[in-house]
């Protein structure tokens, strides 16, 4: 019984690594800019295709791939932002996620237009199981973990150790101080944006390894982030990684109790008291 | 006076022109594609009365849209109601099903209102497809056949159901012609200007966004029926999926705000989707989607009073 239990916590803390991943690049956006990107799944998605396809035509690891992906995210980012999210950021607080949900859908079918609808796996990527302590563990599982951890430590060290994580901590607490204190605050929202989207693309390369391929798939991740931000607290780098592992581990507990189609039915219910109760989530800053 | 005259024999023209050219048209495509002008044209008019006359910006409108099409087939399948009866079932289900959401969502604001409202279409659809025993779960339920039955809301040919539609759709408009001119209609869009300042001046903000999410929800959940009746089918994807989340807030903002955005955002979006699929096949049906997504972006940054704003302003310009 008591290893039937640490396997399904085990097992939940697997899936809430790349939950934790998923919604790191979130929580920096909506931290800086008060905005969510929902479509941060599909960015994701599209991030799983290009891992997918630089493994199958080269033989790129999938792990080694967010060396190209990475940038490429990051770039997207800047891009997006920079000539896009700028200009609705002044706009009524609805434009950016009617923007956002014009670009799922057109994300979406992009991807179906030009790889179909088919399911997809990396062929041929096999992965090592070994036990320990009587647990059941996988080894890409284990190194996403890893990996969403040294990713939210790298995170909180940028944000408190660095000037330009100063200026990114000054624009999401006051735009017109930190604009008095010689901050561009045009740029540090370029850079953030950059950097969340750059995440996303991590994620999704990460994902690839573990998960099977098709384009809607972008969508129950990203609404898991959504979740995970809430949950955490905008902004808070912990906060998603804490986030994310207690979700991972509630859905694996009402996955195996209630019913599997049920799993999720935790996670709606907590995003909608945090939404009624508190907004900005649970370790957020307060308005 | 005269101006207003002119209006009106331009509308009873239209809607003449209507009623009686379809007959005419051999090519049932083209009677497909109307059905669905008229049909995502009232999806956004009936989200209109929440989404853009009290400011609401729900995404919850799916949850409606499934109820309206489960409870007509349900009581059909199990007790042989007829879905005309049923669809008014359906409706009053709705519409307390909205008085029950708005309860604790109207408390939130802004993106988070629609943020909430989309938990609350996860959660239920995760509830429909659980309960399978009643809603056949993620399968979804067929609508028995009966041939040509119009007493049953079945017919053979693709004309009595645009004439349903188009009687949907001529109803709702007149429905929010009338809300637009009525008290309630200028408390709506107090509410949507600024809750704040409608609470001060003495508008019971609480009460009317509930009215207007029950009225909302009332008319949306006839569209579930008329769907499930037209495809003959209804699941958790078509009912409560993200695009039919979406849908109704996507056409209303392509279209613009007032009482005809509705009809022209739908009246761009569907024969552009439908003719590439008529062109280049079933495989190609994304590019629609795609190529509309990319104008839901591209209105959001270049035009954000959308299609029917952008026709006022060269409108205007030329009358000047």
């Amino acid at each position: 019984m008591q290893e039937l239990l640490g396997q399904i916590v085990v097992q939940g803390l697997m899936v809430g690594g790349i939950y934790a991943l998923a919604a790191a690049g979130l929580t920096l956006i909506a931290g800086v800019m008060k905005i969510i990107n929902i479509a941060h799944g599909e960015l994701m998605m599209l991030a799983m295709y290009i891992t997918y396809f630089l493994y199958t035509l080269f033989g790129l690891d999938p792990l080694l791939s967010v060396i190209v992906t990475l940038p490429l995210f990051f770039a997207i980012g800047c891009f997006l932002q920079r000539f896009c999210i700028e200009r609705l950021l002044t706009g009524p607080p609805m434009s950016v996620i009617i923007f956002a949900s014009g670009l799922i859908f057109f994300a979406q079918n992009l991807a179906a237009t030009l790889w179909s609808q088919d399911f997809r796996v990396l062929r041929g990527y096999t992965t090592v199981t070994f036990e320990l302590f009587g647990l059941r563990l996988t080894l890409t599982r284990l190194t996403i973990l890893a990996l969403a951890i040294i990713v939210t430590i790298l995170l909180y060290l940028l944000l408190t150790k660095t000037k330009i994580g100063y200026a990114i901590r000054a624009t999401s607490q006051n735009v017109e101080a930190a604009q008095l204190m010689g901050v561009n605050v045009k740029f540090i929202r370029v850079l953030s944006f950059g950097l969340g989207v750059a995440l996303a693309g991590l994620a999704g390369s990460l994902l690839m390894t573990i998960y099977y391929l098709y384009p809607a798939v972008g969508t129950p991740f990203g609404v898991v982030a959504l979740i995970v931000v809430f949950l955490g607290g905008a902004g808070s780098v912990f906060g998603a990684l804490i986030g994310g592992l207690a979700l991972g581990i509630v859905e694996a507990f009402t996955g195996f109790y209630l019913a599997l189609e049920l799993k999720d039915i935790a996670a709606y219910i907590a995003f909608i008291i945090i939404l009624l109760v508190r907004p900005w989530g649970l370790f957020g800053v307060k308005e | 006076m005269a101006k207003k005259l002119t209006k009106f024999l331009l509308l009873v023209v239209c809607l003449a022109a209507l009623c009686v050219i379809p007959p005419f048209i051999d090519d049932p495509t083209i009677i497909h594609i109307l059905i669905y002008t008229f049909f995502f044209a009232y999806y956004a008019s009936a989200w209109n009365i929440v989404g853009s006359y009290a400011g609401q910006p729900s995404l919850g409108h799916a949850i409606f849209f499934g109820i309206g099409g489960y409870t007509s087939t349900i009581l059909f399948i199990n007790y042989g109601i007829s879905p005309w009866i049923g669809m008014f079932v359906g409706a009053v289900l709705a519409a307390i099903a909205a008085l029950a959401l708005g309860f604790p969502t109207f408390r939130v604001r802004g993106p988070f209102f629609a943020f909430i409202t989309l938990a609350f279409t996860l959660l239920i659809s995760l509830l429909f497809v659980y309960f399978h025993e009643y809603t056949g779960g993620a399968t979804g339920l067929p609508v028995p056949l009966r041939g040509d039955a119009p007493h049953l809301f079945q017919f053979n040919s693709k004309l009595p159901y645009y004439y349903t539609i188009l009687a949907f759709f001529c109803v709702i408009t007149f429905a929010i012609y009338r809300l637009e001119r009525s008290k309630f209609g200028y408390y709506l869009r107090a509410i949507c200007e600024d809750e704040d300042a409608a609470a001060s001046v003495g508008i019971y903000v609480f009460k009317y966004k509930m009215v207007a999410a029950a009225l909302s929800g009332f008319f949306t959940a006839f569209l579930g029926t008329f769907y499930a009746q037209y495809t003959r089918f209804i699941d958790p994807h078509e009912a409560f999926g993200l695009w039919r989340t979406f849908q109704p807030m996507l056409i209303s903002v392509l279209g613009g705000p007032g009482l005809w955005g509705p009809l022209v955002g739908a009246a761009i979006l569907t024969p552009i989707n439908e003719s590439i699929i008529m062109f280049f096949g079933g495989r190609y049906a994304t590019v629609g989607m795609m190529l509309y997504g990319l104008i839901v972006m591209l209105i959001m940054l270049f035009m954000p009073s959308g299609i029917v704003g952008v026709l006022k302003r060269i409108y205007t310009h030329f009358r000047s």
